[in-house]
């Protein structure tokens, strides 16, 4: 698409075009970070609530941390809702801005992480109140796995893939157009977006690792854990990798995801202490906690050697030449550690889930996970190969 | 992705939108204390003889209930409330403290809202300090929820990000291959320069 930049003969001003390419930049550079702090705030958010959840219950609708979920999912939406509405307009007037824009529904034109940060944050906003009704059916719940918290943590990691997309595109067309400055922001942006979007996702791995979602099929016992987490972490990795030229940018994202989770463990407990005295509400019977759940339970340790290993497969692949058959069987090698639980509190997680489940029952589970890498690998190479290709792509 | 399909596509959006415009009014509107109490209840808290006005009953259960509390008889000194929602047996919930501000019509009267998480019996505790020293009273409120959607509808429901994020990613990896994107998994240098950099030429009529 890119390609209309600088090939159009139908430019006639080139002040007016640079003007117009430069606030299209800034507009998509700040709609994305915007999107990004929707995304972190829910993810920060989401980290107390399941604190609270878990040592307080479910009281008011609109206690602090529900406030913070829902900030972070307007502030994405409206970003994404006032981003298409100014560049449809000036796609109209302009059309190399529409020839760098993805056309939607014959009526608006915007970078395609707009859409979906838009729909993805309507989707959000719509899990909650569904979240509020049923828990009035069917009471509190401190399980993750249940239909509209999906429904909420999905909808909130595909804001942070939306603005992933965006950052991502404007980097790649600030990079056509010269302008260092608004490539490196869009390329940071991008990274902590993704991390954004792996610490979001890895929510759902958590009840993966509880002997109630275990699996019993046919005398053996197995844990979807190793699949999930299989299809998640190569799938943001590779595809931040084959995006960002950047030699360290699997491992980037994984060290940032690590720093929000940091930020969680700082934050959460005292924060928790104080609602419970400003709401003079009492613990349940597990009591006070000194320490973030999510921090304390983060089940996506191994993660880091499967980002450098990424990292260090990506590097030789480009200075060797290897074919991309070679390069795909070495990013699924590389990744394949990632099947095994490893958590901050139980480092010998792994061997308690093989006295669980018995060896077949953790093979076959692990076999699964061998499956997950290959497709989340696979879904990896091509999203990056897709995000090369949006509006600022070749 | 079709243009038919963009169409649909934004048209749920625009339905999904004013449900939840709608749902965001709603809930608004049931904080709000009507005009008429929709049940008045007489307590005794202690040496204090009150009113208790409910605005919404039964109650909708993931909705704050609006409420009064107001003496019966004139009090000389001031009166302080306080009030929480506790979810009676069998109720899944946990004890919420309602939030209350002065009454302005009605001397030493408060108006609040208690939080009504869960359907069931609940029971509205209402405290009372004073200078005829204190009391608590107890008042059941029934708490009732639209009818329940069935499990497998609430999990599809659920899944529809994740069946969305699976679309995407197909018709991602369909654009990819449509355009001949394999260059992607190819070598490609560090730092690069862009794929197909500009010519001076055209960096300068872009800058200008």
């Amino acid at each position: 698409m890119a390609k209309t930049l600088t090939d159009t003969g139908i430019v006639r001003n080139s002040s007016d075009l640079t003007l117009s390419l430069q606030s299209v930049l800034r507009l998509r550079l700040v709609t994305g970070f915007v999107a990004l702090l929707g995304a972190l705030l829910f993810f920060l958010g989401t980290s107390w609530d399941i604190q609270w959840h878990s040592f307080v219950g479910r009281d008011r609708t609109l206690i602090p941390p529900h406030e913070i979920m829902l900030t972070g999912v307007a502030l994405s939406g409206i970003a994404a809702l006032v981003a298409v509405l100014i560049e449809t307009l000036w796609a109209r007037r302009n059309v190399a801005i529409a020839q760098n824009s993805t056309r939607f529904a014959d009526a608006f034109s915007s970078p395609l992480g707009a859409y979906v940060v838009g729909f993805a944050a309507l989707n959000a906003a719509l899990a909650f109140p569904l979240d509020a009704y049923w828990h009035a059916l069917y009471g509190i719940d401190v399980e993750i796995w249940a239909p509209f918290h999906i429904m909420f943590i999905v909808g909130m990691a595909l804001v942070a893939l939306g603005a992933l997309y965006i950052l991502a595109s404007t980097a790649r067309l600030a990079e056509r157009v010269g302008d260092l400055l608004i490539k490196r922001a869009g390329y940071i942006g991008a990274i902590i977006a993704w991390a954004c979007m792996l610490s979001i996702f890895a929510f759902l791995l958590f009840d993966a690792l509880d002997e109630s979602t275990f699996i019993h099929l046919g005398g053996v016992t197995m844990t979807v854990f190793p699949v999930l987490a299989a299809l998640l972490v190569p799938w943001v990795l590779v595809s931040a990798r084959l995006v960002v030229p950047w030699r360290w940018t699997a491992t980037s994202i994984v060290g940032i995801s690590f720093v929000l989770v940091v930020i969680v463990a700082l934050y959460v407990p005292p924060a928790t202490d104080l609602l419970v005295k400003l709401e003079h509400l009492s613990y349940r019977k597990d009591g006070h906690v000194g320490v973030s759940v999510v921090a304390a339970e983060w089940p996506l340790l191994t993660s880091l050697i499967v980002a450098i290993l990424i990292d260090v497969v990506t590097m030789l692949a480009r200075r060797r030449s290897w074919s991309a058959t070679r390069q795909s069987v070495a990013l699924v090698l590389a990744s394949v550690i990632v099947c095994l639980p490893l958590m901050p509190i139980r480092p010998q997680l792994t061997l308690n889930m093989i006295d669980l489940m018995g060896i077949a029952g953790f093979g076959v589970s692990l076999l699964l996970g061998l499956l997950g890498v290959w497709a989340g690998t696979w879904f990896g190479q091509r999203m990056g190969a897709a995000i090369l290709h949006t509006e600022g792509g070749v | 992705m079709s243009r038919l399909f963009q169409r649909l596509l934004l048209a749920v959006g625009g339905v999904a939108l004013l449900v939840l415009l709608a749902e965001i009014g709603f809930s608004l509107a049931a904080t709000t204390h009507g005009s008429t109490p929709a049940r008045v209840v007489h307590v005794q808290a202690g040496p204090y003889p009150l009113t208790v006005s409910l605005y919404t009953y039964p109650a909708n259960a993931g909705f704050a209930l609006p409420f009064a509390i107001a003496p019966q008889q004139p009090q000389t000194g001031t009166l302080t409330f306080d009030a929480t929602s506790i979810p009676g047996k069998g109720v899944d919930a946990t004890p919420i403290h309602a939030s209350l501000s002065p009454d302005a019509q009605v001397r030493n009267g408060v108006q609040g809202t208690a939080e009504i998480t869960v359907k069931g019996l609940w029971m509205l505790q209402v405290s009372v300090d004073g200078p005829a020293g204190q009391g608590t009273a107890t008042i059941p409120v029934e708490a009732t929820a639209p009818p329940p959607l069935p499990l497998w509808l609430g999990w599809a429901i659920g899944f529809i990000p994740l069946a969305g994020l699976l679309a995407f990613l197909l018709l991602q990896r369909r654009q990819a291959v449509h355009e001949g994107n394999i260059r992607a998994l190819a070598p490609q240098r560090e730092d690069s320069q862009p794929d197909l950099p500009l010519s001076d030429a055209q960096k300068a009529v872009l800058q200008e």
